[in-house]
């Protein structure tokens, strides 16, 4: 009798779940169709759909809504989910609701990757790719660097990972610093770099962080049950002898693979992966075989919504768009802090 | 009998430059409507950018570029301009597209240009534009002589050459008349210069105040620097005692600031020899020659002054 309560509470909590989904991936399509249709050009609803449906249009529209602003969409709503995803699992990883996906130092070495090519022109490959390639190689140079300076007879404290993630950040900040200074004209372009943004999207990008974002995902949505072990706490997991190196590995891997695709293509946008973990976890509660979906599809939803906000609101000029998830993001923290205060769990 | 005359002639030469405007508006569509060919420019990249002949749809990205178009009388052939493009005033009519550095594409793009010129750092934004199928010549004037080079290709490219050249031509001349004046200066009696800019920061070897400090005949302190706008030094200001302090119009501090900073004992201080100029002035446009006039009049007042 008891048990099959459980069952039957069990079915109505993934029936729920399944809910959830499916509404965030309807909210998701229609998140993309509405940001294709807003833009600093204005163009009809009606020659949006013609061009989309292979239609009359003008040569120019034509190019804007499938060259500009499909992929810069497309490109948005990806950057959004692997920022998210790769918080949620950072935050669980670490069981520190101060995770973010830049936790490890990820985003100060592409900024330097950047900024190399920024300044010095120097990439391992040149033309389109040349300042995400370098960015993408640096934030996992990065990333071995901490993950190897950080394990100690095989095990990797979570302390000195992190510790040792702030000091190679610091590292990299610094160089990043060096580069502005020797940097002339191309000042500019670090900054705006380094605050975020998507004004460069193309299709070429989409398809380059495409791959390494869906193996990502799937890995870390994957690898959640091991994770529910480590949430225990990493003592208590080598007590169950289980390998924590071994453990970790896929999900740190996983998350610092999406991350890094990310931030090679869009730069370092703040907050998102701070914030929309903590926001889902208010709303579909911690367990991770939900949390994770779910902050991989709002985290896409949020990107979108504010880059078009980002692409229009001081048109024809652009703001940045990590200028708004900062601004949006910062207050919402903290009212999500205030929120919390005497409620145990995050 | 005179006064008749005079009517007479004056009828005759309106209606002939009325017959030529309209003239030249009929040539210049008839070229618009036949005439599809197309030519290469080679810019500073060292790329071939083949454009149509002549582009009549230029988004120019870059305010040096829009003021040389206009200077060379291409305005009418821009339909867009970048959001730095403030002079002159012509140029605040043109649809702005925003800033080059985070350039929404979609903003170019609805002005269908037939030609874009933009500076040759700007790598992302013209490999964006490059992969849309628009021709992008990149430039990377960072000199008077790169300048006046810079105005002659783009005469040539927008089919302005006779403009461009006389342009160059009479800024040639202006420079000569400077240069040669203060030719038979000494090194020794070389006025020492200091130029800050907006950012605080000063201007080292290969920048263009440092070309205008020497060519007016001073010696920019900053002039042996390793990098090409240092952080300035105090110490090293106060050691090097320049005799001209220029700053730029657009910094946030005043002459006094700057006066109080230095502190008296330095020759500029002491002499009230403390200037300002549009930093506007300081780029690579046509004006950069005023710019260079005003110098050497700050520099040698004796020589230049009034």
């Amino acid at each position: 009798m008891e048990s099959a309560d459980i069952g039957a509470l069990h079915t109505k909590k993934l029936s729920l779940w399944f809910l959830i989904i499916v509404i965030l991936v309807l909210l998701l399509f229609a998140t993309v169709v509405f940001a294709l249709c807003i833009g600093p050009v204005g163009i009809p609803v009606d020659e949006i759909i013609n061009i989309l449906f292979g239609g009359e249009a003008s040569w120019s529209h034509r190019t804007i809504i499938l060259n500009i602003r499909l992929p810069r969409v497309l490109l948005g709503g990806l950057v959004g989910a692997s920022l998210a995803i790769a918080g949620a699992g950072m935050q669980g990883l670490f069981r520190n609701p101060m995770a973010s996906p830049y936790v490890l130092g990820l985003s100060s070495g592409a900024a330097f990757g950047a900024s190399l090519s920024i300044v010095l022109g120097f990439s391992i490959v040149s033309g389109l790719f040349a300042v995400p390639a370098m960015a993408f190689i640096f934030s996992f140079i990065t990333l071995l660097l901490v993950y190897n300076i950080a394990k100690v007879n095989g095990r990797v404290p979570v302390d000195t990972l992190l510790l040792a993630g702030i000091a190679i950040a610091a590292f990299f900040t610094a160089l990043v610093s060096f580069m502005k200074y020797l940097a002339g004209e191309q000042l500019s372009s670090i900054v705006f770099w380094m605050m975020g943004g998507l004004w460069d999207a193309r299709w070429e990008f989409f398809v380059f962080a495409l791959p390494m974002v869906a193996v990502g995902v799937a890995m870390i949505l994957i690898f959640s049950r091991d994770r529910s072990v480590l949430m225990i706490g990493e003592e208590h997991a080598v007590n169950l002898r289980i390998n924590v190196p071994l453990a970790r590995n896929p999900v740190l891997g996983a998350s610092s693979l999406v991350t890094a695709a990310a931030v090679s293509v869009s730069g370092v946008i703040a907050f998102v992966g701070l914030i929309v973990p903590h926001m889902m976890r208010l709303f579909v509660g911690p367990d991770n075989r939900i949390l994770l979906p779910a902050s991989c599809l709002v985290g896409a939803i949020f990107m979108i919504w504010t880059d078009t906000l980002a692409r229009t609101i001081i048109a024809p000029e652009e703001l940045p768009v990590g200028i708004i998830t900062a601004i949006l993001g910062a207050p919402f923290f903290l009212f999500l802090l205030k929120r919390r205060k005497g409620v145990t769990g995050w | 009998m005179a006064a008749i005359r005079g009517i007479g002639i004056a009828a005759i030469v309106i209606v002939v430059i009325l017959a030529s405007a309209i003239g030249a508006f009929i040539l210049v569509d008839s070229g618009n409507d036949n005439d599809s060919g197309t030519f290469t420019v080679l810019d500073d990249r060292g790329q071939n950018v083949t454009i149509p002949k002549y582009p009549q749809r230029i988004v120019s990205l870059g305010t040096s570029f829009t003021e040389i178009l206009f200077a060379i009388g291409a305005d009418g052939q821009v339909v867009g301009v970048d959001k730095t493009s403030m002079y002159p005033a012509g140029a605040l009519s043109k649809t702005n597209v925003g800033s080059f550095y985070t350039l929404n594409a979609e903003n170019v793009t609805a002005l269908e240009p037939d030609c874009i010129i933009t500076w040759s750092f700007a790598t992302s934004t013209i490999s964006t534009l490059e992969g849309l199928g628009f021709p992008v010549i990149a430039y990377n004037p960072t000199s008077l002589s790169d300048t006046m080079r810079v105005i002659k290709s783009m005469g040539n490219a927008t089919g302005k050459s006779a403009e461009a050249n006389a342009l160059v031509d009479q800024m040639q001349l202006r420079i000569d008349a400077v240069t040669e004046n203060v030719s038979g200066i000494s090194l020794g009696d070389r006025v020492k210069a200091y130029f800050e800019l907006r950012s605080g920061k000063t201007t080292g070897p290969g920048s263009l105040a440092d070309e205008l400090i020497t060519m007016a005949g001073g010696v920019n302190i900053y002039g042996n620097n390793a990098s090409k706008y240092p952080q300035p030094s105090l110490e090293f200001i106060i050691e090097s005692d320049p005799d001209v302090v220029i700053v730029e119009n657009q910094s946030s501090k005043t002459n006094d600031d700057i006066g109080v900073w230095i502190g008296s004992g330095v020759s500029a201080v002491d002499n009230d020899r403390i200037y300002r100029i549009d930093g506007a002035l300081v780029t690579a446009c046509p004006r950069v020659v005023d710019a260079l006039e005003q110098f050497a009049e700050w520099f040698y007042p004796d020589l230049f002054g009034p």
